[in-house]
């Protein structure tokens, strides 16, 4: 419900500015494909092995206000788009108020696209609930290069607060775009603990109580665009993810990283 | 009496037109396509060419010769192509151009009349 309020207000925001209906720019996008991952919570794989992930998003811009969609060259951030307000932009750097979800629903019963899910391995657990964190971005192009950094608080779930760094390289290889992704991110123990930490009320003789205390993320990536017609694009991608101490020593780890790979189609409308 | 009439006028157009096209140019495939609108277009094109009688041909790319052929009835080439916009094939004999294609390029993003600050793919 916050997020639908955040986003009404931006739009608000966004329609006080007399833009015109010619200024909206609209991309969709259906992307049918799979994926291959390996989760710091090893239950969590099946999530997206030996599944067709499906995924309708969009990239809108209307004067100030935008939503980009999670099809970006960024894979750190699958699974969740960014909606937002320019306060200052320039050709080559953004100063923008956002609002988006860094981390996703861990339980027992996860409700997907195709419905809900039930993960045995998980059962016992209260369910944590997906993020929705609203924050500053500011983000700068040089060339090649891309950087932005990420501030935000929760207002969803756990409350806590969230810094990312993140950095990327685009190579132009004929008519492929080549990604070099990478990134670091830091978040309070609050959030750490939300996800990763183990109630008393939760605990069994194979999963001990644990408190997480901070913890940061490395991340490191490669992603890659072909066009195959006007319509249609290739997608693929290859992420991992390494994790602090706060994430291993958690009883619901069962790794000290985590990788995803997919291959997707995807139709631009 | 009408119908024989017409497939009648069909066939007479039929000479016509292959009497006017003796060359046939053939682009395989015909189409490139780009990211975005605007950046160069990579594409490696077969390029085919067919005639009934021989010929000194030359094909031609825009402004530029690629290759020529003596008293030849076919000539097949690769063409790497790359370009940003279309380009016209032209196969030119002694009497002037004999037969054309366009190798078209297309784009999956196209530049709007509004200013992108950060579009990314």
């Amino acid at each position: 419900m916050r997020r639908f309020f955040a986003l009404f207000i931006l739009f608000v925001i966004s329609s006080n500015c007399q833009a015109s209906w010619d200024e909206v720019e609209f991309t969709g996008y259906v992307s049918v494909g799979a994926g291959y991952q390996r989760a710091i919570i090893g239950a969590l794989d099946q999530s997206v092995n030996g599944r067709l992930l499906m995924n309708l998003s969009a990239d809108v811009t209307y004067h100030n206000f935008f939503i980009e969609s999670d099809e970006r060259r960024n894979v750190l951030r699958y699974g969740s788009g960014i909606i937002g307000y320019h306060l200052w932009q320039q050709d080559d750097a953004s100063l923008a108020l956002i609002g988006t979800g860094y981390h996703q629903a861990i339980g027992p019963d996860l409700i997907t696209a195709f419905g809900s899910q039930h993960i045995t391995e998980l059962e016992g657990l209260k369910q944590r609930d997906s993020d929705f964190l609203v924050g500053l971005r500011y983000q700068r192009f040089w060339g090649q290069h891309y950087w932005a950094i990420e501030a935000g608080q929760d207002i969803e779930s756990h409350y806590g607060q969230q810094l990312r760094l993140l950095y990327s390289y685009r190579q132009q290889l004929r008519n492929w775009d080549l990604y070099y992704n990478a990134g670091v991110s830091f978040s309070t123990a609050k959030v750490v603990d939300y996800y990763y930490g183990v109630r008393p009320a939760e605990s069994l003789s194979s999963r001990p109580s644990y408190q997480a205390g901070a913890g940061q993320q490395l991340h490191i990536g490669v992603s890659a665009l072909y066009p195959l017609s006007p319509n249609w694009l290739l997608e693929l991608g290859l992420a991992a993810n390494l994790f602090s101490e706060a994430y291993i020593n958690s009883p619901l780890s069962s790794r000290h990283s985590e990788c995803l790979s997919l291959v997707k189609f995807r139709y631009v409308f | 009496m009408l119908i024989v009439c017409w497939l009648g006028l069909l066939a007479v157009a039929s000479t016509a037109a292959s009497a006017a096209e003796p060359v046939r140019l053939k682009l395989t495939p015909d189409t490139c396509v780009a990211l975005q609108q605007g950046r160069q277009c990579y594409a490696t094109i077969q390029i085919d060419w067919h005639s009934q009688t021989a010929l000194d041909l030359c094909l031609h790319a825009g402004s530029r010769k690629l290759q020529c052929w003596q008293a030849s009835n076919s000539g097949r080439l690769r063409y790497e192509f790359v370009a940003a916009d279309n380009e016209r094939i032209q196969l030119v004999g002694t009497d002037g151009i004999l037969a054309e294609a366009t190798i078209k390029v297309n784009w999956v993003q196209k530049n709007t009349k509004v200013k992108r600050h950060w579009r990314l793919f």
